[in-house]
């Protein structure tokens, strides 16, 4: 923030805060209820929320590894093979014809927030698997050659491996920056590996091949400026005989990207292969099935939230990392409430229940679905429900384990219905699992028209298709250990047998009924009888085939699974304990700082919760702050104000209140002072808040920077 | 001139021969700078100007030059020395013979700033290795960057054997023409020397040094014969054409190897390898595949005969997904680049009734159009006034949505230009193309071409 051009002219003196050191908080600490306290519930609540996190993430951090397991397995084989001759003899120098770099070039996908862990997974691998000489690049430490140099050779050279047995600690600030300092270092830490007189005890990791690649991962190429990546590639190609140098381009975009920055001069200095990531949404999918479509973590979102941060996922960043802290912002969220407490396993939530008081089960009687369960008891019953805690402490823990086993069965049966819909032709139920599993979240999925869409299509599936759709829902089944879904699998396999039997009988007579009213229309010959007849015959209901009543038996059997299994959590009682229902979060994950400061100013009542600032009209009281009275009356200017003229409705709009006696035209020719320096300080703090600029068209003006208004 | 006596200049005859089988097909240079050279002893011509296209035997000769006849030298890179001062420790640190390692604490020779410095340091190097009664060579490879560095470092370079008093040779090697380098006062002129691009013989006789053991050399020449009958009008930089021979081989010999074909089977080679020859061209230059997948996908190619969208994946069809109010954002800022500002009123506003293009309209924009003259720039301001008019919906301007203009500077789909203060209205450029831009719009239902002012 430049403050010299200012539009006040005045120092400005920031005092170094001495001596104030943050005091570091505990994440526990947060943990306080209403009134501010913690007490033995916030410190449960919070070890729970600790654990089930510590859990989710360990399981999210395998996964990150995983998917992008195939990607990196193959870059890292890429790089371990690139120079293969490669020798530091002095006979060999010259036989290294090609000046190509070996260039991998790594397609990452748009999603920025993600490379950061991406690269550092592989740059962990590579060190693990090939070589200790990595360096990392990003393109805002690389502005010019001399920092780009700087980094890679500070980066190399600082390597814990060299100098852990070496008490020579290397300063590598006295050292230039150039490439035959790198080639030095490399062949003299080369000979020091391989000279035998090193400490056998001392083992390796594992062992690198004599001479392992250096390795420099530029992570967003698109980012690096032309000219130096340019120039760099260049050296790099002259020293190609010396130092095994393996690039690595972290590409968000396309491939293209390499051409557009550098010419062909430069690029055929590359010897580039290609390596695609994983896209972003396959990796969503996967920390979804891993984390909320599993019985292992009671955490559930609902709905809104769910789809609020699917939202931020596909229409903003592409960003797993984000959903990740989405989730686990929602979680926290949910732990600061006192359902939170019961969101753990069936063994403690038991004991947690039974150790309850009177004040927690009323906080539990109070959430909607109870209300709404207790209301569809019978009076007697509903009368201990609300007042007999030890009635409603057994009725809350037999309600959770039914969400319990809900939960068992839902997710088996969830994939199911996905195997069976998600080839159907425009997708009524989602083309991704996790649609569908917003629809089933938000409510009852066989109400919605996507769910009958889907099943009047496949009532008129084909039989090869239904096979081969019914295997894919029993193989998804199968997957599911945890749960009991053998009685589906058995039943649909039976099914599937029955399908098979049908065998060619089924078309047999398929084609009889056909044929009889073909024989019949051949002998008619008049027009009359003819259109008679086939008005008759399109009365007459069709006769179903063997196949077909057979499908149809299937489908209702399935259908019949679905309403038993997939209902809505929302209509289940006490789903509050496990879903995060609450919609502040969009506050949190999507904010809208620019509407908050227009609220702010255009409503302070908004923030300052002042009753002198409210206001019906939408007119600002002069009681307001300062910088409101001036963002109003800016409102109504063009696009250039004139300071006076503002300074003047400013005078009036403050004075409003006030007594206008002949004191006040007085004023009007000379300003006080002290409304003067108000008015200039709220006129710096529109421009720090970018509403306004000082402009050189007018003398006395400021631009106006922001367009609407009244 | 002739390269013929035993000892040309002083050199042994093993050494010349040597010479000149690695330099092939610039026998006349190679005669005629050691002519320049002369004896190691002789004062020989002060600086020597080497100009030519990219790959046509400048440094690779020069080097060899001095490598084979072991005459000593400074070999430098000037890209590599972005500083003034890296040229001077570069050159000092070759012609002392020192080279930075664990044992000096990679120091340089001596700390060198300035010209004079170096100069004098130079004298005292020479001097040291009694060396003055040699000559000393200092090659400045790619020494157009010379140019761009202190004022006086060329004109000092290009007077350096004044200068020092010494037996120094200074050569510039560059790829462009020696009167560009005319700027300033004190340029001494040097002699020119130009390396013009190889003809198609002197191709032929160099890539057939390549020949890979296994084959005779005339089935190799046969082969580069055909390769460069494909790629000779498309491209003439050696390296690229090496490159190209290289990895095409293998499937030439292909047939040879499945004993389909023998080596004199010339014609039917040709008719086996010509196609793939072909659709390599349209990859020339382009360096996306190594060799290794060049192999795979040709090897997918047999399998599947679908290669020609094989190819069009791999040289990079737009298959780039992004967020989707990203791809709205980038539809905006193209159209905010390539309408004109005073056409927004008729494409963004419900009611702003059909506004025609009269003729003079039309023939101004004739004149002018904007897909030729390319992106102009535009305020924040404006791109999301068109932003909110385009995207379906009701979008909060969150952070979010912000965060995303700068996630697509950094993607280089939109530059920003001018001042990079974010209160002063920052002015952005959309770089990418209409078909890019098309492809994109596509996947949002978004029909472009309607909103284009040069398509109206």
């Amino acid at each position: 923030m430049s403050t010299s051009g200012s539009v006040s002219k005045a120092c400005f003196v920031f005092k170094p805060k001495a001596g104030k050191r943050k005091k570091k908080l505990n994440p526990a600490d947060y943990f306080v209820d209403e009134s501010g306290a913690r007490t033995e519930a916030t410190r449960a609540r919070c070890e729970t929320y600790q654990i089930l996190w510590e859990d989710m993430n360990k399981d999210i951090e395998a996964l990150q590894t995983d998917i992008h397991k195939k990607v990196f397995d193959d870059l890292v084989g890429y790089v371990g093979s690139t120079h293969p001759g490669f020798c530091l003899g002095e006979e060999i120098q010259h036989k290294v014809s090609s000046n190509e770099i070996p260039t991998a070039a790594l397609v990452t996908g748009v999603n920025m927030p993600d490379h950061g862990m991406i690269f550092s997974n592989l740059t962990s691998l590579l060190q693990d698997n090939i070589t200790p000489y990595v360096a990392r690049l990003q393109a805002k430490d690389c502005s010019a050659m001399k920092n780009i140099m700087s980094k890679v050779i500070m980066q190399f050279m600082d390597n814990k491996e060299l100098l852990d047995d070496d008490d020579d600690e290397v300063q590598v600030k006295r050292i230039s920056p150039t490439m035959p300092v790198l080639c030095g270092w490399y062949a003299d830490s080369v000979k020091r590996s391989q000279s035998p007189n090193k400490s056998p005890s001392k083992k390796r990791k594992t062992s690198y091949g004599q001479y392992p690649p250096l390795v420099i991962v530029m992570e967003d190429l698109e980012g690096f400026p032309a000219q130096v990546l340019q120039d760099f590639i260049i050296i790099c190609s002259q020293y190609l005989s010396r130092l095994p140098l393996v690039l690595v381009f972290g590409i968000a975009t396309t491939v293209t990207a390499v051409h557009t920055l550098l010419p062909h001069s430069v690029s055929s200095l590359l010897c580039m292969e290609k390596f695609q990531a994983q896209p972003s949404t396959e990796y969503l999918s996967q920390v979804i099935n891993k984390t909320l479509l599993s019985t292992k973590y009671p955490f559930k979102l609902g709905h809104r939230v769910f789809q609020l941060l699917l939202d931020i996922f596909l229409y903003h960043d592409f960003s797993v990392v984000n959903f990740i802290r989405g989730l686990q912002f929602a979680m926290l969220e949910h732990f600061f409430n006192d359902l939170g407490m019961l969101c753990c396993g069936v063994k403690l939530r038991t004991s947690r229940i039974r150790a309850m008081d009177h004040r927690e089960l009323e906080a539990i009687r109070k959430t909607s679905s109870f209300r709404r369960y207790v209301e569809l008891q019978k009076p007697q019953e509903q009368r201990d429900l609300l007042l007999n805690d030890k009635l409603t402490k057994d009725v809350f823990i037999s309600l959770l384990k039914d969400l319990d086993s809900y939960h068992t069965m839902c997710y088996p049966i969830l994939h199911c219905l996905h195997a069976l819909t998600c080839g159907l032709p425009r997708h009524p139920l989602g083309k991704q699992l996790r649609e569908l599993y917003s629809l089933v979240l938000e409510s009852n999925v066989w109400e919605t028209q996507g769910y009958k869409d889907a099943f009047n299509l496949l009532r008129l599936m084909a039989r090869d298709d239904l096979v081969s759709v019914l295997g894919q829902c029993v193989e998804k089944l199968e997957g599911w250990t945890e749960s009991d879904v053998s009685d589906v699998i058995m039943e649909v396999q039976t099914y599937m047998a029955q399908l098979d039997s049908l065998g060619d009988g089924s078309q047999e007579e398929q084609e009889e009924p056909e044929e009889r009213p073909k024989e019949r229309l051949s002998k008619t010959t008049k027009l009359h009888d003819l259109q008679n007849r086939l008005r008759e015959s399109a009365k007459q209901k069709k006769k179903l085939t063997k196949y077909e009543v057979l499908r149809n038996k299937i489908l209702d059997y399935l259908d019949e699974i679905f309403r038993t299994h997939l209902p809505s959590p929302t209509t289940l009682p006490l789903h509050e304990v496990y879903y995060y229902r609450v919609s502040t979060l969009r506050r949190h994950m999507n904010a809208a700082p620019r509407a908050a400061i227009q609220t702010a100013l255009s409503n302070p009542y908004y923030y300052l919760q002042d009753e002198t600032l409210k206001s019906e009209d939408g007119t600002i009281p002069n009681t307001a702050p300062d910088v409101c009275i001036a963002y109003k009356l800016h409102l109504e200017c063009g696009r250039l104000i004139n300071l006076y003229d503002w300074l003047q409705a400013f005078v009036m709009l403050v004075h409003s209140g006030e007594e206008n006696d002949g004191a006040g035209t007085s004023k009007q020719n000379k300003v006080d002072e002290v409304l003067q320096a108000r008015f200039i300080r709220a006129v710096s703090e529109l421009q720090f808040l970018g509403f306004i600029k000082p402009t050189k068209r007018k003398t006395d003006h400021v631009a106006r920077l922001t367009w609407g208004g009244c | 001139m002739a390269a013929g006596p035993p000892t040309v200049f002083g050199h042994p005859t093993e050494q010349l021969a040597d010479l000149y089988s690695s330099c092939p097909s610039r026998h006349d240079l190679v005669t005629q700078l050691l002519a320049l050279f002369g004896q190691n002893n002789h004062l020989s011509c002060p600086r020597v100007f080497l100009y030519g296209p990219t790959g046509s035997g400048k440094s690779h000769v020069i080097s060899s030059i001095l490598n084979t006849l072991k005459l000593p030298h400074a070999l430098v890179n000037c890209v590599e020395c972005y500083t003034s001062r890296l040229l001077y420790d570069h050159i000092l640190n070759q012609v002392a013979l020192v080279t930075p390692a664990p044992d000096n604490d990679y120091t340089n020779y001596s700390r060198c700033d300035n010209m004079n410095d170096f100069v004098k340091t130079l004298r005292t190097i020479i001097e040291d290795r009694e060396l003055q009664e040699e000559t000393m060579y200092i090659v400045l490879d790619k020494a157009e960057r010379l140019r761009e560095m202190d004022m006086n470092i060329l004109p000092a370079f290009l007077r350096l054997g004044e200068l020092t008093g010494c037996n120094v040779c200074v050569v510039l090697l560059t790829e462009i023409v020696w009167e560009k380098f005319r700027a300033g006062t004190g340029m001494c002129e040097p002699l020119v020397l130009h390396f013009p691009d190889y003809t198609k013989d002197e191709l032929l006789e160099i890539l057939s040094s390549d020949c890979p053991t296994g084959y005779t050399k005339d089935f190799y020449m046969s082969y580069v014969n055909i390769v460069l009958s494909v790629f000779y009008m498309a491209c003439r930089n050696l390296n690229e054409i090496r490159h190209l021979a290289l990895l095409n081989f293998p499937k030439f010999c292909e047939p040879i190897k499945k004993g389909e074909a023998t080596e004199e089977d010339v014609h039917k080679l040709w008719r086996n390898i010509e196609p793939h020859l072909r659709k390599a061209l349209q990859t020339v230059y382009l360096r996306e595949v190594s060799s290794a997948q060049w192999e795979r996908m040709q090897e997918g190619a047999a399998t599947q005969e679908s290669s020609s969208a094989n190819i069009k994946t791999l040289t990079g069809k737009v298959n780039m997904e992004l967020p989707f109010y990203s791809k709205f954002l980038l539809i905006a800022a193209y159209l905010a680049s390539y309408n004109p500002a005073r056409t927004d009123r008729r494409f963004f506003l419900k009611h702003a009734g059909k506004m025609k293009k009269t003729v003079q309209q039309m023939k101004r924009d004739e004149r002018a159009s904007s897909q030729l003259l390319g992106p102009k720039p535009f305020p924040l301001d404006r791109l999301m006034a068109i932003f909110y008019s385009i995207v379906e919906g009701k979008v909060a301007p969150t952070a979010n949505i912000y965060s995303q203009i700068s996630s697509l500077v950094t993607l280089r789909l939109m530059t920003q230009v001018g001042s990079d203060d974010q209160l002063d209205g920052a002015k952005f450029k959309c770089t990418v193309g209409l078909d890019f831009m098309r492809s994109i719009a596509r996947t949002v239902n978004f029909d472009i071409i309607r909103y284009l002012y040069d398509f109206v």
